[in-house]
């Protein structure tokens, strides 16, 4: 597929909502189809039960017609005319991103988004629409298509952030978008790397605190990063054929990035083909998981259906990207969710013991273990993953 | 120096289910005068759970000799035995 590999979508968010409220009535969703990425920000006007469910109708609408195909400017007009009358607070961006690097935007009511280029704001030109509604009148949409590339960030601001510090001394007119795109501008000159999730967090961050922490207008925020691809190959069960060993240990010993390793057996079978030392780490972990090893030019190894078991579970519970703990369970997961590309080679030799009803606790057939991972990664987390079976 | 015992406890799916995590705490169950004439090692799997000659899981290698159904106390005694027989340790 073109571009496959040229580089990878990070996208994260961040989000406050005023102070003294808990739920925010402004939505933001992101999915994956298949090699495309739709994300949408919307609000539905006004605060409370009616206007997170306005909002969340607006979210659903622009993301279900532009996956059906539909043009940016019809996407608009639907959404507007069946809020007709009451379009007043409706507010939407989405972002429509393909393998390639092509991006759609569609912008109504919210601040435009900034794009970035390393440093530089890529002032990409926008297409103003009009989009009539029955009754009430003319709305000016936004549209914009351009090629990505690597390194390139589009970084969405709702008007809370924009306002932020609006009337305090030191920004009396607010934030305003100059002030968060030389932010961004600045946040990215000190690391050229800056991940989605840190951007957006520090944008949030810093609106909180032109705020003076007492957030007055919700603030929602969401950062594209296309950038290389960080992979990394996730080993776990022994060959079935076992003249593939060799082939596994030397996947291992090649793999351009990093690896792990999961499954006391798969370790073995890798020490013993590349005449390396596994080291186990006699230590209890606080997850209750058997302990890890080291082995050279292995990032880690772990123990097998438990391990990923626990992993499974922890991501299940886990939105964002932020997993927090000290057990091996919090540590995979944060290698793995620090990776975008991830690569599972799933050995299918089962021992039957695996599998005897008397054990004290039910073992979950490692390649169905590791295809709901896969899921997970894939459609929560928004990973590329190979899975393949030896 | 002295050669000490080698003991490998393992920390594989199977042993760790059936009992083998406590073993982990294989070094501080031991009296300090045994535990000094031991070297405790983990391992990731002794390739006992694959056959049917080995006994039952949870599995320890002490010397040359594999443990089925390993407990701390089961352990301690085959280690205590084998130190004695080598002449290491007398009660
Ligand atoms: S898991 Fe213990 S011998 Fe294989």
């Amino acid at each position: 597929m073109p571009g496959k590999d040229r580089f990878f979508v990070e996208v994260d968010a961040d989000r406050r909502c005023e102070k003294e409220r808990k739920e925010p009535s402004g939505v933001y969703l992101q999915k994956r189809y298949g090699d495309r990425i739709l994300l949408v920000a919307a609000e539905g006007g006004g605060y409370g039960i009616r206007a997170r469910v306005a909002a969340e109708v607006v979210a659903s609408m622009v993301l279900n017609y532009a996956r059906m195909g539909e043009t940016p400017v019809a996407v608009a007009s639907s959404v507007l005319r069946t809020f007709a009358g009451e379009e007043g607070g409706i507010r939407f961006t989405s972002v429509d991103i393909r393998a390639s690097g092509d991006v759609r935007l569609l912008e109504f009511g919210h601040p435009a988004c900034v794009i970035l280029r390393g440093t530089e704001e890529w002032p990409v030109e926008r297409e103003k629409r009009l989009v009539e509604t029955d009754g009430n009148g003319r709305h000016e949409v936004f549209l914009a298509e351009f090629r990505a590339e690597a390194e390139d960030r589009i970084v969405f601001t709702s008007e809370g952030i924009v306002v932020s510090g609006f009337g305090t001394r030191r920004l009396p007119g607010g934030w305003r978008r100059q002030g968060v795109t030389d932010f961004v501008r600045a946040c990215i000159a000190e690391r050229a790397v800056v991940s989605a999730h840190t951007l957006s967090r520090r944008i949030v961050e810093q609106a909180e605190i032109n705020e003076l922490f007492a957030v007055r207008k919700e603030m929602h925020c969401f950062t594209v990063y296309f950038r290389k691809p960080r992979r990394i190959l996730v080993c776990s069960g022994p060959p079935f054929d076992r003249g593939k060993d060799r082939s596994l240990a030397e996947l291992v010993r090649d793999y351009p990035g990093e690896t792990l390793v999961c499954g006391g057996t798969t370790a073995g079978i890798i020490a013993r083909e590349l005449d390396r030392k596994v080291d186990v780490i006699l230590k209890a972990d606080p997850s209750g998981l058997p302990p890890v090893s080291r082995m050279e030019g292995v990032t880690l190894v772990t123990e097998g259906v438990l391990t990923l078991n626990k992993v499974k579970s922890l991501l299940s519970a886990t939105f964002g990207t932020d997993v927090a703990g000290p057990g091996t369970d919090a540590d995979v997961c944060r290698l793995l969710l620090s990776h975008d590309v991830i690569e599972f080679v799933v050995g299918t030799c089962i021992n039957p013991l695996h599998q005897d009803p008397t054990l004290p606790v039910e073992l979950e057939l490692r390649r169905n273990l590791v295809r709901e991972l896969a899921a997970l990664l894939e459609n929560r987390f928004m990973k590329e993953v190979r899975l393949r079976f030896v | 120096m002295e050669n000490k015992l080698s003991v490998k406890v393992c920390t594989g799916t199977l042993c760790y289910v059936m009992g083998g995590a406590e073993l982990q705490l294989l070094e501080s169950y031991l009296p300090a005068e045994i535990a000094a004439r031991v070297d405790i090692k983990g391992a990731p799997c002794l390739d006992c759970c694959n056959r049917t000659d080995a006994g039952k899981a949870p599995f320890v290698q002490v010397g040359d000799r594999i443990v089925a159904e390993a407990s701390l106390f089961k352990v301690a005694e085959v280690i205590k035995e084998m130190l004695k027989a080598e002449g290491k340790w007398a009660e």
